[in-house]
């Protein structure tokens, strides 16, 4: 054995480039072997949860004691636990000794015979043991003991530095992959956001991330994403579904709420996430480490998971672990206001879909053309709605309304107004009539809502029409030779509004001209951030006045938008109708 | 008006709140909580001071239609005093002038 100092300056210099625990274990096993002549030599470390000690690195271990010995209780009674509990070095002469003082290792196979189990503590912390073993029976002088202790405390010092800076790391890797699945427009397709998620997921210790959703009785893998396999991932994305009934931990997962761990493969512990034979096919030869499935939960609900395994043979740390259940989190919320978003959306175009009527051009001989302008800005929708309708006794039926507010309720409410409209004018009720039930239908159906409308019946063979108007802005008449006029005789109140000194609807009629135009509109056409809605008014009769009245009306209603349309705060409804 | 702040403001004293600025999307929040808290602190008709209210568009018509609403519930009345003729213009328009009273 060198002189001590020489010794402990060897194993300092070598461990002194050692910036990971892998790398300082691997610098002192080296320094054992090279200047202690050992044959085996040991690094076993506590188990974060402060239960076990786990053989960590070895050389030259005797294969049966490390399967025996691999891990074991720190309050076995045995050489290691031993020492970390007392902080004492063990030394053993001999195996003789060995089984003498520690009969239940005794007979235990190795390839040494003088050891010594050294404890491993820095800065008041137990970190675990070494053990070197020699080939031959010896002893172990003071100046003996002195060295190995330095090379141990060298190594123990090494260790915890590397643990500090790993953590750190950690630490840093943590604010970054949180930040990484954060970078992505929950305003794009939830899919997009559950793609990007898992290709940032799927680095470093991460071979596999899958995301999944449940959909009814079955769980959707949306995406997949792997550093060893990516093609196989890429074929399994929206393929071979799992039963939410399945014991595979991606369908554990949503049914219970709760992270579910993923054993190794060749535990035999992993269900597979599909019985199908086309899975098996794909995933043939593919393996995996061990690893978790987090549930994806929104307002106290599971509705998906997401798959984070390690690479094959290995497993996470607790520290990984925790760091893949805050990635979690985060795509969960993160998809969360992605569906909810594409939700309201899917709603509102739903709704004006089914709602809003085709691309008719002519209801009983009248012309029209109607544009509908939603919200400029996203998330938000709104309430307004027009409607032409071809009655049975061959007059024609027109309105526009809007519903106060925005969003999926006011385009609910306005679902509904609408149909109920048409069911009274379709029945022959006149305007008047017709907002009056509308109006009490709605103080019923929500007593919180209002709503503005017009309602007109036009007659092509007398040329008369009759209108009520609930609050609505009025509509403007354009007849040949003739200038502009506002259909604004009276107002009354909006929809919704039933007080106790409100009056019946009143119906106003009057006689249209051949070739006149009857423009319908939402307050959205005429109102501004700043503009009063007498101003816009007063710019709409001003665009209209002097037109050639038999120009096509798509073309004339395209330049009623253009012309006006002001604020993106508001939705907005045109219709143009042209009488024969 | 210079960004997207409104100049707006609301003193309420006995049943009598002053509106000052600008009624839009913006500051109809403002405008309906000032007015919902006058509506409980006094018990009788609601008067709503026009005068220095420059702007006002549908969604300030909609907190007055649903402050109405919640008054004439209670058999009180809305009063609106003093709006310039623009404003006033957009309450006619809005049916408002059907419901509350217009001075």
């Amino acid at each position: 054995m060198p002189h001590r100092l020489a010794l402990v300056r060897a194993v300092a210099a070598s461990l002194g480039s050692a910036a990971t625990v892998d790398d300082v274990a691997a610098a002192t096993l080296k320094a054992a072997a090279e200047y202690l002549d050992a044959v085996t030599s040991s690094v076993w470390l506590v188990s974060e949860d402060g239960v076990f000690l786990d053989l960590r690195y070895q050389t030259n271990a005797h294969p049966d004691a490390m399967a025996q010995f691999g891990r074991v209780p720190l309050d076995a009674d045995i050489p290691g636990p031993h020492v970390v509990a007392s902080g004492e070095a063990c030394f053993l002469e001999s195996t003789a000794e060995r089984d003498a003082r520690w009969p239940l290792i005794a007979g235990t196979p190795s390839d040494s015979d003088a050891m010594v189990v050294l404890p491993l503590e820095a800065n008041g912390r137990r970190l675990g043991v070494l053990s070197i073993g020699f080939g031959f029976p010896r002893s172990f002088d003071k100046e003996d003991r002195v060295a190995l202790l330095a090379v141990a405390d060298q190594c123990a010092i090494g260790l915890d530095r590397a643990r500090l800076y790993e953590a750190e790391r950690r630490q840093t890797d943590a604010q970054r992959l949180l930040a990484t699945i954060s970078q992505v427009d929950t305003s794009m397709d939830w899919h997009a956001v559950a793609h990007h998620a898992v290709a940032v997921c799927a680095r470093d210790e991460v071979d596999f991330c899958g995301l999944y959703v449940r959909e009814g009785h079955l769980v959707r893998r949306v995406a997949l994403a792997s550093q060893t396999h990516p093609d196989v991932a890429l074929s399994l994305v929206d393929r071979y579904p799992t039963a939410l009934g399945s014991p595979a931990p991606n369908a554990a997962a949503i049914r219970t709420g709760e992270p579910t761990v993923v054993g190794s493969p060749e535990d035999g512990s992993i269900t597979a996430a599909s019985p199908a034979p086309g899975y098996a096919a794909v995933m043939e030869g593919v393996e995996t480490g061990a690893g978790w499935v987090f549930p994806l939960i929104d307002r106290g609900v599971a509705f998906g998971s997401m798959l984070f395994t390690a690479r094959a043979g290995r497993a996470f740390n607790d520290d990984t672990t925790e760091l893949l259940r805050a990635a979690a989190e985060r795509t969960a919320a993160l998809l969360a206001s992605a569906s909810a978003f594409a939700e309201q959306r899917a709603a509102i175009e739903a709704l004006h879909e089914v709602v809003l009527p085709g691309p008719v051009d002519t209801v009983n001989g009248f012309e029209i053309a109607a544009r509908y302008v939603p919200l400029a800005h996203a998330g938000a929708i709104g309430g307004d709605w027009w409607d032409a309708l071809a009655l049975p006794d061959g007059r024609a039926a027109f309105a526009v309304g809007d519903v106060a507010g925005h969003g999926v309720p006011s385009a609910a409410v306005m679902g509904q107004l609408r149909n109920a409209l048409r069911m009274s004018l379709v029945s022959n009720r006149e305007p008047a009539e017709a907002l009056g039930e509308l109006s009490r239908y709605l103080d019923w159906m929500q007593p919180t809502a209002h709503c503005t409308a017009v309602a007109a019946v036009a007659d092509a063979v007398s040329g008369r029409l009759t209108w009520t108007n609930a609050g609505h802005p009025p509509p403007l008449l354009v007849a040949p030779g003739a200038p502009p006029v506002y259909l604004d005789s009276a107002t009354a109140a909006p929809l919704g509004v039933i007080g106790r000194h409100t009056s019946p609807y009143a119906q106003h009629a009057v006689d249209v001209p051949r070739g006149a135009l009857v423009v319908l509109y939402t307050d959205g056409l005429v109102e501004g951030r700043t503009r009063p809605i007498d101003a816009g008014m007063a710019q709409l009769a001003e665009l209209v006045e002097g037109i050639a009245l038999d120009q096509p009306l798509d073309k004339l209603a395209d330049e009623m938008l253009a012309a006006l349309v002001d604020s993106p705060d508001d939705d907005v409804c045109l219709l143009v109708v042209r009488l024969p | 008006m210079g960004g997207n702040e409104v100049e707006f403001s609301a003193t309420a004293a006995d049943g009598v709140v002053v509106v000052r600025g600008e009624i839009d999307l913006a500051s109809a929040p403002r405008f309906e909580h000032a007015l919902a808290d006058a509506l409980e602190e006094a018990r009788g008709d609601l008067v709503v001071d026009l005068a220095g209210v420059a702007f006002m568009d549908s969604a300030g018509m909609n907190v007055l239609v649903r402050i109405f609403k919640t008054l004439d519930s209670e058999g009180r009345t809305l009063r609106l005093v003093h709006p310039n003729p623009s404003v006033r213009r957009a309450l006619e328009i809005g049916g408002v002038a059907t419901f509350a009273s217009l001075g």
